[in-house]
């Protein structure tokens, strides 16, 4: 899955914008939803969630953003069934989200990998497939292809406790993909990831919503989220400050922004006179740059493929491609 | 043997409905039935405080629905992922130091354990003890901590958001720590087994020369055999002159001959399983008038009554079922009633020390006058008498009579008459010191029974380890369960506790006493202490009332303990291993239901 | 937190780990070879005799019990104390036994455990059984626990205690039982009890000289090791080997061995006389010696000498002076011979007795009055006096609670040779008597043997003494004398030399009719009276042994009924 995307959101192949999401098929719905955290004596004590209303649709990839403490993971867990509302509620698949049969069609990839550490990766695919009740020549088959998947077949056979970070968390992501779900959930997926593994777990991302699964993450590493996520909403506090689709969001009405290629000296001062001649306004005209990632993932890959002293360029082309 | 409380025929325990006692099953239902009404009013009265009638009553509503619902979609797959996910989980943790620790208990056990005059019921005594305790306690520790360390852990979270019932996290669990603990009993009980076997086996040498065959075998015998074990034998010679050392310290030996030399086998039926048939007692007191229990001498354990000698009183068992086949086929070719009986003797002067007490036995057709011959034997004070009963016998008028034809009557019933005769001595009896010996059982087996029953226990321990971890944290569910073990031990002294029958009180009293040291029995006294009298008494009342509600979901351990069985050398009765394991079953669904309930209403992330 | 801050952290955590150092080294310093003393803690330990080792033998299974309790050992000693009064209810013997095993493991040096336990034992378990074999087992368990004891805290202060207990349980228990034919002859063939030695048949096998050797441990254990006594009394503590010995003499003597005995009543005489010679401390913390009753008594007469020299015919005269002041009345009392005195009289004459009582104090105060140059003097020698009339007193009451005079004299006696050759006569008298086959025989014996002892009761008059034992011995040959008497339909004969032992020591009420009769026909002989219609002593005396026969309640005579 080397993708090679240069800004996100943009078209690939003009594929990435047929899919729509589809706006008609809610997977999830809150109405009201609170939490509020008690102590043993029933009082008060952290107002973890104030009355979320929130519709998420299939085949979108949904952000939840906020600072540490704005009731993100809370709203994941009470998706999950993990916490009970306190008022209001939570709709899943169609279903209450405190039903256990809901989670035929649900993967969950936990913030850390809450997962048994005595267990090699092979077992561990194995039992949480079994917990679907899925037969015996299925698993066997998924559990290799989610491997291969995820690229641990080296080590397949080692204790979970012998993984570094993101060994363990791209197997979380296999276990939450064993049984093929509909509605995926990622708590915080690329926090504490390196560049690659980062770039990795967002083509996944990108993959799954291409076969039509709901996705439904969320994260504090705002330029993960803008990368991926097709609608975001924002939290702070506990309470719903912001809801719409990312590009919308972001867009900065009064400002157009041109990207040309081949442009001469001369052209770019005439430009600079027609926006002059319509009373517009010129903030800048220079090269555009690349993002870092791109940087930081061509010398890895020219790395790989060339080992050895590298060459240092004076100034990167400036189409940023390799 | 002792039979403190009769063993009721298994359909009778379980389904008995009257006013004198409640079968289990009426009981169980019963139980959780009244659980199951407390818990709802109780949750309804919480959560009216918390969340207001109507809210609260919708949450208790959907719980229970949703409750019958998952209870009933169990997956036998997912509860068997989980268990071997406990398997798996044991097997990394220490279980095998249990049982090395085990080993070690019995290779040491020689500093521990002397030589007695019964040496199998002391090492079964102390092989089977050990074993339970063992096996209990690694049941407890690796069940009690599982639970609590996947929620501190967190991987219950991805457990929980799979398609799982909590219903199969319980259950898997109990199933898989169950079967670490079969597993780990099955090898404790084969040491264990192979440990006595090799202990009591022993062989004595014999100093003297070589018997003369046919000669004057009194000169040349010799007396007794070498001290072995703290014991030594004396030679006798049975009527077809072969040798045995006679039986002593529970055993006795073949002598045979071996180059010449006189050798002394390994000892004969140490290890036995005898079946018996239990009859019904009853009495006679010295004028001959039917008594439900005889005299009493003063005893404090009020087990056996007596009867006096030179008397008419007579202790009388009648036996059921008595047929063709509960007879033994003897050497001499006919067939014999065996009957086994244990006196007590009492005597109220020494009389001559030398002479045992005499007493007397007959048969008896149940109903009419008919009686054997009377046959007369020294008391052998506490230790089991064996006596015959072929089955032509003659009657007290000298007329040949025949044992099942004229003695046993149509409902197939027989009575033992048994009388003392020397005055002023007196014979102690219970209902468990006279039966009728059936075909021996099969020590291996009878082991392995016991062993099934120490299995149920532990299973019980797990399963009461598996739902307390459910909502308390590792070492508060340990607490929790090693409390319940202990309770159940003393179950007894509970209940009579609770019932206000057992001196000091209940606890407030109790604490009272200890801190002013007082007597368990001494009353209180002082005017002035009145009112705080009555305050420390209807406190203690409301505790006494909640204990006699705990008694009822208790489980007895006591009645788990098959080890006076093997040491005594009883054939385990299959009834009572019928009923152990129909309890353990009650308790395991009775906790299993409590425990899905418990994890289902607990908020897994906090 | 930055760098230095951590590192001054941890250097003043240094610091103070090294100087704390210092006084646990001080305190908890082993003791080694190098260095016996050890620190404070150990210093103590020794001085308190509180090391394991200082207790008793160290036993590993023991040591690991106790570990293996994780510190809950008082309660597990509490669970199984519970249990074994349970088991010792529930009549479970073997599991009793054991669950004292490991009582034993857990709590090795509390004495009061093995004193309790074996007497338990050997007392209470042991008589549960019926056949008398069981019943040895049993207290000869009992005495290999109290032994097991004794090894645990062969150094423990206490061990006295448990050796004197162990004598008296092998002496008393063996050999006082109903059973102690069975019983001795049980205990010299146990080769488990006494192992090699001492060796099968030797003498010194009986249960007698066992138990005096136990009680010479305990002695020894006190006199050479100095250990404490505790609150045993010093007089029974030092008797108890000595009668023992004498015990062991009359057991042999019961049994026939009559040179075997009279040797043994020499040593038992000479064990005696050694145990008068002893410093016994009285409860008060005097001093006293049991046989030195005469040489006190002496030196208080000597010093009166003294003190009357001081000032001669004091004493007279301060009896004139006393008698002055008695009233007309108590001096007539005192004048009339004892047998003409009423009732009155006698209380006059003994208020009179009290007021002429002259004692050293009055002598000593007078001379302090009239001479007091002499004071010095004779105020020391009245104290001595005083003190020694105190000890005298005291000797006397420990000598009674000692019985030291009779068994001085039984000593002696039972070596003479008239008191072996009545011993003898009854003893072949028995033999004859017990299987019934020669009444006649039997009954020469008899006769002749109590011939011989009426001899010996002339010779020690004091024999006759009530608080000693030999007239309940003569009891017992009386009775089977009668017994043979009985077979022969015979009564006991008028002559008989010993109706005086009958009268005086009849306390089973066996031969009140037989006393009754003769008094009568010896009273009726004196006055010439027919005597009434004799009845059969034989129905007199039921076979009942508990109660005399009802017939003597409505007895005519006006004998006081039977108590």
């Amino acid at each position: 899955m080397a993708a090679t995307p240069e800004i996100p959101n943009s078209d690939k192949n003009g594929e990435r914008r047929a899919r729509e999401p589809d706006e008609a098929q809610v997977v999830v719905e809150t109405r009201a939803l609170s939490k509020v955290y008690r102590d043993f004596w029933g009082r008060q004590k952290v107002r973890a969630l104030k009355s979320l209303d929130l519709e998420i649709h299939k085949g979108e990839i949904f952000g939840l953003l906020g600072p540490n403490g704005s009731g993100k993971t809370t709203t994941i867990k009470l998706l999950l069934g993990l916490l009970f509302p306190s008022e209001g509620e939570a709709i899943v698949l169609g279903q209450n989200a405190t039903e256990v049969s809901k989670n035929e069609r649900i993967g969950y990839l936990p913030e850390e990998s809450y997962l048994y550490r005595f267990l090699n990766a092979e077992e561990t695919l194995d039992f949480y497939g079994r917990l679907f009740n899925i037969p015996a020549d299925v698993r066997r088959e998924r559990i290799d292809r989610l491997i291969k998947l995820v690229k641990l077949d080296a080590a397949r056979r080692r204790q979970l406790r012998e993984y570094s970070k993101g060994m363990t968390r791209r197997i979380g992501l296999a276990q939450a993909l064993i049984n093929e779900p509909d509605l995926i959930l990622l708590d915080e997926p690329t926090s504490g990831l390196d560049p690659i593994g980062t770039r990795e777990m967002k083509d996944w991302i990108l993959e799954l919503r291409d076969q039509g699964k709901t996705i439904v993450m969320c994260s504090h590493l705002l330029a993960d989220v803008q990368d991926v996520c097709d609608r975001i909403a924002i939290l702070h506090q506990g309470e719903l400050k912001e809801l719409g689709r990312v590009d919308e969001l972001l867009k900065v009405e009064d400002v157009t922004q041109v990207k040309a290629r081949g442009l001469s000296a001369d052209c770019q001062d005439e430009i600079r006179q027609v926006i002059e001649r319509h009373q517009g306004e010129l903030v800048s005209m220079e090269n555009p740059t690349t993002t870092l990632e791109e940087l930081f993932l061509s010398i890895v890959r020219d790395s790989e493929a060339r080992p050895g002293r590298r060459i240092v360029k004076q100034e990167p082309t400036k189409q940023g491609k390799s | 043997m002792i039979l403190e409380k009769p063993l009721l025929p298994y359909f009778e325990w379980l389904l008995q409905f009257d006013k004198t006692r409640w079968g289990a099953l009426p009981h169980f239902l019963l139980t959780l039935l009244v659980i199951a009404i407390a818990t709802l009013l109780l949750s309804l009265l919480v959560g009216t405080v918390l969340y207001g009638p109507l809210k609260a009553g919708d949450k208790v509503y959907r719980v229970v629905v949703n409750g019958f619902r998952e209870l009933f979609s169990l997956s036998f797959r997912r509860v068997w992922a989980l268990a071997r996910l406990a398997i798996q989980e044991s097997l990394r943790g220490r279980v095998l130091i249990a049982v090395a620790v085990f080993v070690l208990l019995l290779l040491f056990a020689g500093w521990f354990l002397k030589t007695e005059r019964e040496p199998a019921r002391l090492y079964f005594s102390f092989v089977l003890t050990a074993t339970s305790f063992l096996g209990l306690f690694v049941a407890l520790l690796l069940a009690v901590f599982s639970l609590p360390n996947d929620f501190k852990s967190k991987t219950i979270y991805t457990v929980l958001t799979k398609p799982v019932r909590a219903g199969e996290v319980v259950i898997g669990r109990i199933l898989g720590f169950s079967l670490v603990g079969t597993v780990l009993l099955a090898i404790m009980g084969v040491c264990s087994y192979l440990f006595v076997v090799r202990a009591l086996d022993h062989t004595h040498t014999v100093v003297g020369s070589v018997l003369a065959k046919g000669g004057d075998a009194e000169g040349n015998l010799p007396e007794t055999t070498s001290l072995d074990k703290g014991h030594r034998h004396t030679i006798q010679q049975d009527d077809d002159g072969h040798l045995f050392a006679e039986f002593a310290h529970d055993h006795d030996h073949h002598v045979g001959e071996s180059n010449g030399r006189l050798v002394v086998s390994s000892p004969h039926e140490t290890i036995r399983a005898r079946v018996p048939r239990g009859g019904t007692l009853r009495f006679k007191d010295r004028q001959g008038v039917q008594v439900a229990r005889g005299v009493s001498v003063g005893k404090e354990w009020g087990y056996r009554s007596f009867i006096e000698g030179g008397t008419q009183a007579a202790a009388i068992w009648t036996f059921d079922g008595i047929d063709e086949k509960t007879l033994h086929d003897e050497d001499d070719g006919g067939e014999a009633l065996r009957l086994e009986l244990v006196v007590r003797v009492f005597r109220t002067w020494k009389a001559d020390i030398n002479t045992p007490v005499q007493g007397v036995i007959q048969l008896k057709r149940p109903g009419s006058d008919l009686k054997t011959a009377p046959e007369f034997f020294s008391a052998k004070d506490a230790t089991i008498d064996q006596r015959y009963f072929p089955r032509t016998l003659t009657d007290t008028n000298n007329q040949p009579i025949d044992l099942l034809d004229d003695l046993v009557d149509e409902q197939g019933q027989i009575e033992v008459v048994v009388q003392c005769l020397d005055r002023s001595q007196y014979f102690g009896f219970a209902q468990g010191d006279c039966y009728v010996r059936m075909k021996e059982g099969s020590p291996l087996w009878n082991f392995t029974k016991a062993y099934i029953s120490m299995w149920v226990q532990m299973v019980l321990v797990i399963a009461i380890a598996v739902t307390g971890s459910t909502v308390l944290s590792g070492p508060i569910a340990m607490m929790f369960t090693v409390s319940f073990i202990l309770l159940g031990f003393y179950r007894e002294f509970f209940v009579r506790v609770a019932r206000g029958i057992q001196e000091g009180g209940g606890p407030v009293e109790s604490l009272v006493r200890l801190v002013t040291q007082m007597n368990l029995t001494a009353g209180f006294r002082g005017e002035s202490e009145t009112t705080s009298l009555w305050i420390m008494r209807s406190v203690d009342s409301v505790f006494l009332g909640a204990m006699e509600l705990l008694a009822n979901v208790l489980p007895d351990f006591g009645e788990f303990n098959a080890t006076k069985y093997v040491a005594y050398g009883f054939d385990i009765p299959a009834n009572q291993i019928a009923q152990q394991l129909t309890m353990g079953a009650a308790y395991v669904i009775g906790l299993s239901i409590v425990g899905y309930f418990l994890l289902r209403t607990r908020e897994v992330a906090k | 937190m930055n760098k230095r801050k951590v590192f001054q952290r941890k250097l003043a955590y240094g610091i103070a780990i090294a100087m704390l150092l210092y006084p646990l080294l001080l305190l908890s310093r082993p003791a080694t070879v190098f260095d016996p003393k050890g620190g404070l803690l150990s210093e103590m330990r020794s001085a308190g005799g509180l090391s394991q080792a200082d207790l008793g033998e160290i036993d590993p299974a023991s040591a690991t019990m106790k570990l293996a309790t994780l510190g809950l050992r008082g309660l597990a000693v509490n669970l199984l104390w519970g249990k074994a009064d349970e088991y010792k209810k529930k009549e479970d013997w073997s599991n009793l036994t054991s669950t004292l095993e490991q009582l034993a493991l857990l709590q090795p040096n509390f004495i009061t455990f093995w004193k309790y336990q074996s007497w338990n034992v050997s007392y209470n378990v042991s008589v549960q059984f019926d056949d008398y074999r069981d019943r040895y087992y049993y207290v000869r368990r009992g005495m290999e626990f109290l032994q097991e004891g004794i090894e645990k805290n062969s150094e423990n202060r206490d061990i006295p205690q448990l050796l004197w207990d162990l004598g008296w349980f092998v002496g008393q228990k063996i050999g006082r039982a109903d059973e102690v034919v069975q019983y001795r002859r049980l205990f010299k063939a146990d080769d488990a009890f006494h192992g090699d030695d001492p060796p099968r048949g030797s003498e010194e096998r009986d249960n007698w000289r066992v138990s005096k050797l136990e009680y010479e441990n305990a002695i020894a254990a006190v006199d050479d090791r100095h250990k404490s006594l505790g609150k045993k009394s010093e007089q029974m503590f030092y008797a108890s080997p000595s009668k023992s010995q004498m015990s062991y003499a009359e057991a042999t003597g019961n049994e026939g061995k009559f040179e075997l005995g009279r040797a043994a009543w020499k040593v038992a005489a000479d064990g005696w006389k050694r145990f008068g010679d002893l410093w016994i401390t009285h409860s008060t913390g005097r001093r006293l010696q049991l046989g030195h009753e005469q040489q006190v008594a002496d030196q208080i007469a000597l010093k009166e000498k003294e003190l009357d020299s001081l000032s001669p015919g004091l004493r007279s005269k301060l009896l004139e002076e006393r008698r002055s002041t008695l009233s007309a009345k108590q001096r007539a009392a005192i004048d009339k011979p004892d047998n003409e005195r009423s009732r009155d009289d006698w209380n006059q004459a003994y208020e009179a007795k009290e007021l002429l009582l002259v004692t050293d104090q009055d002598i000593v105060d007078r001379i302090l009055e009239k001479n007091p140059q002499l004071r010095k003097q004779a105020g020391s020698l009245g104290s001595e006096i005083a003190n020694l009339r105190v000890d005298l007193i005291y000797t006397q009451r420990y000598k009674d609670m000692a019985n030291y005079d009779y068994w001085k004299l039984r000593a002696e006696f039972e070596q003479s040779d008239e008191a072996v050759k009545a011993r003898q006569k009854m003893y072949l008298a028995k033999k004859e008597s017990a299987d019934g086959q020669s009444p006649i025989e039997a009954r020469k014996l008899y006769e002749e043997g109590f011939a011989l002892w009426r001899q010996v009761l002339d010779q020690f008059p004091t024999l006759r003494d009530r608080e000693g034992t030999t007239g309940d011995d003569l009891m017992v040959f009386i009775l089977k004398y009668r017994k043979v008497l009985d077979s022969q339909e015979e009564p006991i004969p008028d002559d008989f030399p010993l109706w005086d032992i009958i009268e005086d020591f009849d306390t089973e009420q066996e031969f009140v009719e037989e006393i009754r009769q003769r008094k009568l026909r010896v009273n009726n002989e004196t006055s010439g009276v027919e005597p009434p219609q004799a009845k059969d002593p034989e129905a007199a005396s039921q076979d009942d042994s508990e109660s005399g026969s009802p017939k003597e309640l409505t007895d005519p005579t006006g004998k006081s009924p039977l108590s």
